[in-house]
């Protein structure tokens, strides 16, 4: 078996060749192969085990009653072989709905599990001359395959979500991903979450550091949604300026199954959030939010591809930013939409609020549609604060920082206001607010803070 | 005297606008300024605000002794200085009440009295609500988003109520209302009016003047306060037209 390093050795130098080379507006300006390739990334550790991590973190959610799990530097944490959510019990793929290490799982599950996420169709190889019926088909980007490929060789442990049919968990579930370490490291933390028919899950997935951490992950979460199963998922970050985390969500939808996905991007220096879902039989819905609040040197990515292969499937995007200082934001939308699946509903949006004369922001929707009975539409916007907002606000005696603010908070509640759990929504709405106010920093608000440890 | 504006010139691009207006305002008063469109009326109005895009290209003005000029946008509107918009702008996503909750919270600030807490608050802005029989819905939608002329104005003074200020200029805000709206419009500003503030409203009109009774009322044209009279002035206006004031000052 070959060791990490070789592993590792290998793909840097194969990511020299790949890093993206477009030049332009809509090149690809954020690349996990531009970091692997990165004359220091071979001096990043990668952590050979969750040791020192406490069995469990207090989180300060105020009035926010979850079933918690923590993840730190991609180890899972809590007892060998247990179910983690009822820690009596161990960890099986049964009746009760489970959280558990994929290792803890009989080698018979993990077989049941994987064969959800196993239906891998590779893209056309690149340099052939692709025709009508190529594109017709709803590949998934050479690069997507192959950081799938990287997270999965090496993720040291693998986070499952399990909810048997008709399952309903009594409070949300909450994952808090730690980034620990006071040396550059390289992370691949792996979930997998399936949702069997009818169940349904409120998730929410926070992902943090402390200030200082130098992380890069690769991070991967994989969902499969049965039929008429129910997801809503809200991936949270606000890590410190130098971490870069690159997060692929895929998911899997059948017949009448919802996901409503938000990615939240609080803080961070280098966030690529990518999202590709699969809309595989009739009524599959899903709505994917995106907020991006990014100042300084920060930069966000999303890249979100929906293909609707099924009829009468429905899709929603929309992103909204706010990008203060130098921060630069990108956006890339794709829908797909094959001839079977008609009567598809998909909506793409995706807004951009530039508040200081050096941030940038580039959005760049797409549709492809190949049925002809549809109804789709997509807009991109790019804009500044309303200098008569600001002076009517001002003229009631409200600061002209406090105006911009409030202004900015207001944007931001479009998206806020999507996330169903009030308790989460009222928690986010403080974070964000709380982040327009300069106050939320890495680290603040969340567990280190409280372990009283590495912090 | 609470406003005092001496020989105020102003101009927009290098446009001048304004040329030279005198203007004294008294607590207890009531003045109203009239004259045709595009002569500076709202200017003036904008400049008092603190509007950037106005250029001060000579004159003073004193409000409450102090230095007008001295001051920013918000630090006039804490003093007390309350504009009313003739086109008041939509905020989407700041609803009503958190929009005031901001705007009373820092004014008392300024002030150095502690915020609201939310019940004395919400408390006080349904007594200002009821004065121009604003409804919880409209409160609690965004600000202007959406709102008919009508439910602007009417938004207009609500602010008015519960800001206090003690100088309100209203520009136009009977532009666009119906003979309803009107009435319930001026009725506010009439409860509002008091010995210890001072109202200027800014209209086109004799209409408003027959609910908002004026002690002065001054015809800016061309950039200067051509005439002032009592609200007999408006009367005369209504019946001649200002094109006869024109004459008029001509002849002088």
């Amino acid at each position: 078996m070959q060791n990490t390093k070789d592993m590792l050795q290998q793909w840097a130098a194969s990511a020299k060749s790949r890093i993206p080379t477009g030049r332009g507006m809509f090149a690809q300006h954020i690349s996990l192969w531009k970091e692997l390739a990165a004359n220091d990334f071979l001096q990043r550790k990668t952590p050979l085990s969750g040791n020192g991590l406490p069995q469990e973190f207090r989180c300060d959610i105020k009035d926010l009653d979850t079933h918690r799990v923590s993840v730190c530097n991609g180890f899972v944490a809590g007892q060998a072989g247990r179910n983690l959510l009822f820690p009596d019990k161990d960890a099986a793929l049964g009746n009760a709905p489970c959280v558990c290490r994929l290792q803890d799982l009989s080698p018979a599950e993990r077989e049941r599990l994987q064969a959800f996420f196993q239906a891998e169709e590779a893209e056309p190889e690149s340099g052939k001359i692709r025709l009508t019926a190529d594109f017709a088909k709803p590949g998934r980007g050479a690069d997507t395959l192959q950081f799938v490929r990287l997270n999965r060789e090496l993720a040291p442990e693998t986070l499952v979500v399990y909810l048997p049919a008709g399952c309903h968990l009594d409070k949300p579930l909450q994952i808090v991903n730690l980034c620990l370490g006071n040396e550059p490291l390289f992370l691949q933390p792996h979930y997998l979450m399936l949702l069997e028919k009818g169940a349904s899950l409120s998730l929410v997935h926070c992902t943090d550091s402390h200030p200082q951490a130098d992380i890069l992950a690769n991070a991967l979460t994989e969902i499969h949604l049965q039929a008429e199963a129910r997801l809503e998922y809200i991936q949270m970050q606000n890590v410190g300026d130098r971490c870069k985390i690159f997060h692929h969500i895929q998911a899997n939808l059948q017949a009448g199954a919802h996901l409503n996905l938000h990615r939240m991007t609080l803080n961070g220096g280098i966030t690529q959030n990518n999202t590709e879902i699969n809309l595989l039989e009739p009524k599959a819905h899903a709505e994917v939010f995106g907020l991006y609040l990014q100042d300084r040197e920060q930069k966000t990515d999303n890249q979100v591809k929906i293909n609707h292969v099924a009829p009468q499937t429905y899709s929603r995007e929309l992103f909204k930013g706010v990008m203060d200082d130098s921060a630069q934001a990108y956006f890339k939308g794709h829908v797909f939409v094959s001839p079977q699946a008609q009567q598809t509903e998909a909506y793409q949006s995706c807004r951009n609020l530039l508040v200081s004369p050096k941030a940038q922001a580039y959005a760049k929707p797409y549709l492809e549609i190949y049925a002809d009975d549809v109804q789709c539409n997509h807009g991109v916007t790019v804009g500044q604060l309303d200098e008569d907002a600001l002076f009517y606000m001002r003229c009631r005696g409200i600061s002209a920082e406090s105006a911009r603010r409030l202004l900015m908070r207001a944007y931001a509640d479009e998206i806020l206001k999507e996330i169903g759990v009030e308790e989460l929504r009222l928690w986010l709405t403080s974070l964000v607010k709380k982040r327009f106010s300069g106050q939320l920093q890495a680290c603040q608000d969340c567990i280190l803070s409280c372990t009283g440890g590495e912090c | 005297m609470l406003l005092e504006i001496k020989d105020l010139h102003a101009s927009i691009n290098g446009k001048p606008i304004l040329k030279g207006v005198n203007l004294h305002v008294n607590r207890g008063e009531i003045h109203a300024i009239m004259g045709p469109n595009g002569n500076g009326k709202s200017t003036l109005a904008s400049v008092i605000a603190g509007k950037e895009m106005f250029k001060v290209d000579g004159g003073q003005i004193n409000y409450k002794g102090k230095n007008l000029f001295d001051l920013n946008v918000e630090e006039r509107a804490c003093e007390g200085i309350f504009l009313g918009f003739q086109y008041p702008v939509e905020i989407p996503g700041v609803s009503i009440t958190s929009f005031m909750r901001a705007a009373v919270n820092q004014q008392r600030k300024y002030k150095g009295l502690d915020p609201m807490d939310t019940f004395a608050f919400m408390k006080y802005m349904e007594e200002k609500q009821a004065l121009v029989g604003m409804t919880d819905k409209l409160a609690n939608r965004s600000v202007n988003e959406g709102f008919s002329g009508g439910e602007k104005k009417k938004n207009e003074i609500f602010q008015m109520a519960m800001l206090q200020p003690e100088l309100a200029i209203l520009d136009e805000t009977d532009s666009g209302l119906d003979i309803d709206a009107l009435r319930i419009v001026a009725g506010g500003v009439n409860k509002l009016a008091n010995k210890d503030n001072a109202v200027v409203v800014i209209t086109h009109y004799q209409r408003l003047l027959d609910y908002i009774v004026p002690d002065f009322v001054h015809v800016l044209a061309d950039g200067k306060i051509v005439k002032t009279g009592t609200k007999e002035l408006a009367k005369e206006l209504e019946v001649k037209g200002y094109d006869w004031l024109k004459d008029h000052i001509t002849d002088k």
